[in-house]
């Protein structure tokens, strides 16, 4: 389909005018705060004009469905994971406390590789973290893990490939 | 050169990729990659591209903490995540940390923390008796007993009590009894402070100090040095709803209106850069982009009340 950028651009909007509120109100049943189900639906539309070809969208309330349960499975995830990072500061000495800033970004780097190993088994993450941040070989890790070598290799080569779909999103 | 399949090509450089960070990579096994590598121009540039990948899935800040905790973390169940795992594949990454801040209602780092929502204002009164007005989309945290953390946002500290210290990520800010000041911290790495009343003693992150006295103005901006002026009268206007363009940019006034306005709202960067002045009705957005339109050779494309772009005529 060859639009201009002006066409898309109404296309997107005459989406937006048609599916909004109907998104807005599909999420507010599904979340404590109002506004963050607006804040969400908003959010799934940007993501829907970054798409390569927004025209070709047969069935956009599908697809914004879709996208904004990925949103809130995303911000439910970060819960989770600040929720784990919260409790584990909590028992460190006070001077070695992060900082805010530090906290969030550790959190935003966690959950970017969470999201990048995301379909991996557990054994397979432990095994990448092991190998990437803490220079374990492989044999190492197999003894760690007590799993064998070729599984490790086999896991590492799965996320690497991980890694690269990552970049395509 | 070969018309190999893409996804065979990203199978043998995860494998290649996987020998290599294994620890008993032999030289035979190394002459082999060279040779695969530069043997096919699509070989270098997936094993290139999957590099990159795996250098952003090891960010900063992973490294500080405890690899087990980093496992622990990831192998974390999630019972609601599971349910959608399949459905979308292809779409997700970029746009999490936007997300982030604007779902700051849904947050739950530190509980006690004092935040508004998106075109919301609100006053606090803190222990002590000090008064805290949070301009739209703010948050802070506070840190007993006398920090205020603020995260992103505008606010303006009366501060009637003991003397507090406002914490931002470039400075921090001593707040003496009776001193009445603004910050505001709307993009990163760039902290403004009006000091109203009494005066205030910035420290910032490099080490400068530097003394705002009442009806002064510090700008602080990551990475360069301080700079301290006359206050900028405009800086309170958002306490009575409007927002005061004195030759700002386009931009500006947009990034202020945004914290006002559920919905998308897109500008363009040549209609960032236009500079406006005027009076901008903050809890009547749509009024200001209407004001903002008749002022500037710039296109509005609305539809409906929630999603506006912004383009140069």
């Amino acid at each position: 389909m060859d639009l201009r950028p002006s066409s898309t651009q109404q296309l997107l909007g005459q989406l937006f005018a048609q599916n909004y509120t109907w998104l807005c109100a599909r999420l507010r049943s599904r979340m404590a705060c109002p506004h963050s189900a607006e804040d969400i639906a908003s959010e799934a539309f940007v993501r829907i004009l970054g798409l390569p070809d927004p025209a070709a969208i047969r069935e956009p309330r599908a697809m914004l469905t879709t996208i904004a349960q990925r949103l809130l499975q995303e911000s439910w995830r970060r819960r989770d994971l600040e929720r784990a990072y919260v409790r584990w500061v909590r028992d460190l000495p006070a001077q070695v406390q992060p900082s805010p800033e530090e906290a969030h970004l550790v959190i935003d780097s966690l959950l970017h590789l969470d999201r990048v190993l995301d379909g991996l088994p557990g054994q397979g993450k432990a095994a990448f973290i092991h190998s990437q941040l803490g220079g374990m070989t492989y044999s190492d890790i197999a003894h760690r893990l007590g799993i064998s070598v070729s599984r490790v290799q086999q896991y590492m080569s799965e996320a690497f490939r991980l890694c690269y779909q990552a970049l395509d999103t | 050169m070969s018309e190999q399949p893409m996804a065979q090509v990203i199978d043998e450089a995860a494998q290649w990729m996987a020998l290599l960070h294994s620890g008993h990579l032999s030289e035979e096994d190394a002459a082999a990659f060279q040779r695969w590598h530069d043997g096919d121009a699509m070989h270098a540039q997936v094993f290139r591209r999957m590099s990159q990948g795996l250098g952003e899935a090891k960010r900063p800040g992973l490294q500080r903490l405890p690899e087990e905790q980093v496992i622990a973390a990831l192998q974390l169940p999630s019972g609601r995540r599971r349910f959608l795992r399949n459905s979308l594949g292809a779409l997700g990454g970029l746009g999490v940390a936007a997300l982030a801040a604007k779902t700051v209602g849904e947050r739950i780092w530190a509980p006690g923390d004092l935040l508004t929502l998106t075109a919301e204002r609100r006053s606090f009164v803190l222990d002590g008796g000090s008064r805290l007005t949070l301009d739209a989309q703010t948050r802070v945290s506070p840190r007993p007993p006398s920090t205020l953390y603020v995260h992103q946002g505008a606010l303006q500290l009366e501060c009637s009590g003991p003397s507090l210290t406002l914490e931002t990520a470039l400075a921090d800010i001593e707040v003496e009894q009776g001193g009445t000041l603004l910050l505001a911290q709307r993009f990163d790495g760039e902290v403004r402070l009006t000091v109203l009343a009494r005066q205030s003693v910035v420290r910032t992150r490099q080490g400068n100090a530097l003394r705002v006295r009442a009806g002064q103005q510090a700008r602080l901006i990551a990475g360069q040095a301080p700079w301290l002026g006359r206050a900028d009268p405009a800086a309170s206007a958002w306490l009575s709803g409007l927002y005061e363009a004195r030759e700002s940019t386009l931009g500006e006034v947009v990034e202020a209106l945004r914290a006002y306005r559920h919905g998308v709202l897109r500008i363009t960067p040549e209609a960032a850069k236009l500079k406006i002045s005027g009076l901008f009705p903050l809890d009547d957005s749509a009024r200001a982009l209407r004001l903002i339109a008749a002022a500037l050779p710039i296109r509005l494309a609305s539809v409906g009340a929630l999603w506006v772009s912004i383009d140069l005529a």
